[in-house]
């Protein structure tokens, strides 16, 4: 098995590899500083939200720039590279090849990543993550926006370079006498998640273009005194966004398939139900684009047709719930660090589903449009459900990665402080939104009850916060000083753990 | 024998169409009335259908967690109930 850190190498080494698990390391690492940063920030929103009126942010306008690169930050450069790490440290493994299709490719894609990175924190631009017109055209002071722009572009091709590469590994490299069907659950999250990447991303990159023309005074697509229309581009936006959103969800997903059958001690209930729900999200993920834009003034048969394409994704979420728990059913169920998150996430998964299911059904998004009840519904899907998921996954990988144990008992507290804030934080801001607390606000009505909701979500933030520190720490230490990992079976499963290059057939060149 | 992926798909239906018909099965076109004689509030409207979506969610919500903790609390391996075989031939 390949241990990264456990050998002693110099680090310009690992940075100028093209080497899977070199590429893997990084993309996990850059990651996991990116959501401390993005958390940062999301720290600094909170606090200002502590009390009505300003209290550590100077204007309105910094808020919004702390939100906007907030927004970009964890979900381009945390949640997204972190599933391409996943994927490049075991995709290969998996489909029995020796690393990735184009390896000198698979380095540009990562290192496009701290380019864009630099580019969005050095222009802090106040658009928020989506951008939309007319602020983002005709007001938006450059060269933030600019940044931001040409930071989300680079973002957007490198997503599109990796993608390219996981799909000719997994279809023209895997070992030719290992069927698709046999493939890990992983493989197949991640070969949805590339081709939706492939299909999704390019009409946002001609949207940025667009924009930055736009911005330039040269074209007037978005602009209504040029003949332009500020609603094409939310189509546009939301044609990429919604599958972004699954293409968000599907590789924790995947990881949750590998770690529940192996802590439960059981193989999964239902392989091809895996498939099967994993290619109907990848399908339905196109077919909802607009419900993020109800309140638009779409007609009724244009807003059914996208509820109904909403909710068509329920079954096969469910699909995939109903697995899980026919998998832990008649199991022996360790509760290591993984599996506690990987638990935590499927519970969340559900009440965050809950939440969009209301959002879906136009009547009741008129209700919740544009309050915090939306706020809190996508952050405990990327948070409660995806963020959980994966950071369980990160504990699963650590020994495998290092050779090196990490300290259970900090990762289960780790896990009980994440948890309980993720829900303090975030199911109380769904009920500010029911109270008409509006988003991306600076300061609001000074009532009991938005003070006390606002009050209790920003200790529940402060609680993740902490938690993930812990983590930090405790990854760092361990990855130094830990107990050396028995990498047969380091969670004393009973069993044999890290077996995917075990497994037949045996990888080829 | 009935395959898992029939299993699957038969429990997901079932609890699609719960939900279906909690929410759907109610006051949900009235919210949209376009003729001149319906007289309906629809803020009034909206939020009844807010309340009783809410029901439909904690309904099947309250299936899916209580079964997910029943699960974590059974197929522990801790339970005593739950150790292997081999150890329960020994003791």
């Amino acid at each position: 098995m390949v241990l990264e850190v456990k050998k002693p190498r110099p680090i310009w080494e690992i940075l100028f590899s093209t080497h899977h698990t070199d590429i893997g390391l990084l993309y996990i690492v850059s990651s996991v500083t990116f959501l401390m940063m993005g958390g940062a920030l999301a720290m600094a929103l909170r606090a200002e939200l502590w009390l009505p009126g300003a209290q550590i942010i100077p204007s309105a306008t910094d808020f919004h720039r702390i939100f906007t690169v907030h927004g970009t930050n964890m979900l381009f450069l945390w949640i997204l590279p972190f599933g391409s790490g996943v994927g490049n440290y075991l995709i290969p493994i998996m489909v029995r090849y020796h690393d990735m299709a184009w390896p000198k490719l698979n380095a540009v894609a990562f290192w496009m990543i701290p380019v864009a990175a630099a580019m969005i924190w050095i222009g802090f631009s106040d658009t928020g993550w989506t951008a939309y017109p007319p602020y983002s055209t005709l007001r938006a002071p450059g060269p933030a926006a600019d940044l931001w722009i040409f930071g989300a572009k680079i973002l957007g091709i490198s997503s599109v370079l990796g993608a390219v590469n996981f799909v000719v590994t997994i279809l023209k490299c895997k070992h030719p006498d290992l069927p698709l069907m046999k493939m890990p659950l992983f493989s197949w999250s991640i070969l949805i998640t590339s081709l939706m990447i492939i299909v999704a991303t390019p009409t946002f990159a001609a949207a940025l273009i667009m924009l930055y023309t736009d911005r330039l005074g040269i074209s007037g697509f978005f602009n209504p005194e040029m003949g332009g229309d500020p609603i094409a581009y939310q189509h546009l936006f939301w044609f990429t966004f919604h599958p972004e959103v699954y293409i968000f969800l599907i590789p924790a997903v995947g990881m949750l398939y590998e770690t529940i059958p192996k802590f439960s001690r059981k193989p999964i209930f239902s392989y091809q139900s895996g498939v099967t729900a994993f290619v109907l999200l990848g399908i339905i993920g196109f077919a909802s684009w607009a419900h993020h834009m109800f309140a638009t003034g779409m007609s009724f048969t244009e807003k059914t047709v996208f509820m109904v394409g909403t909710l068509a994704a329920v079954p096969a979420s469910a699909m995939h719930v109903f697995n899980w728990l026919a998998t832990m059913w008649g199991g022996r169920i360790k509760f290591a660090a993984p599996m506690l998150f990987a638990v935590g996430a499927i519970m969340l998964f559900f009440a965050s589903g809950a939440g969009g299911v209301v959002n879906t059904q136009m009547p009741l998004d008129f209700i919740t449009h544009d309050s915090y009840w939306v706020v809190g519904h996508f952050h405990l899907m990327l948070m409660g459900t995806v963020s959980l998921g994966l950071t369980g996954f990160l504990y699963y990988l650590f020994p495998l990665m290092t050779g090196r144990m990490y300290n259970e008992k900090w990762a289960k507290i780790h896990f009980a402080l994440a948890f309980v804030g993720v829900i303090f934080v975030f199911i109380t801001q769904h009920l500010l939104g029911l109270y008409g607390m509006p988003r991306r606000v600076y300061d609001y009505i000074d009532s009991p009850e938005l003070v006390i909701m606002n009050q209790i979500a920003t200790i529940g933030a402060f609680t993740v916060g902490i938690s993930y520190v812990i983590m930090v720490i405790n990854m760092l230490r361990s990855a130094g000083k830990g107990k050396p990992a028995d990498m047969e079976d380091p969670f004393k499963m009973g069993e044999e753990y890290y077996d995917y290059r075990r497994r037949e057939p045996p990888v080829h060149q | 024998m009935v395959s898992r992926l029939a299993i699957s798909w038969t429990m997901i239906g079932c609890l699609s169409v719960i939900g279906y018909l909690s929410i759907f099965g109610s006051n949900f076109i009235d919210v949209f009335a376009q003729e001149a004689e319906d007289i309906i509030v629809r803020r009034v409207a909206i939020w009844d259908l807010f309340y009783q979506g809410m029901v439909a969610a904690f309904v099947v919500g309250s299936l899916v967690q209580g079964t997910l903790i029943y699960i974590y609390w059974r197929f522990r391996e801790s339970n005593p109930k739950n150790r292997p075989r081999t150890e329960k031939k020994e003791a």
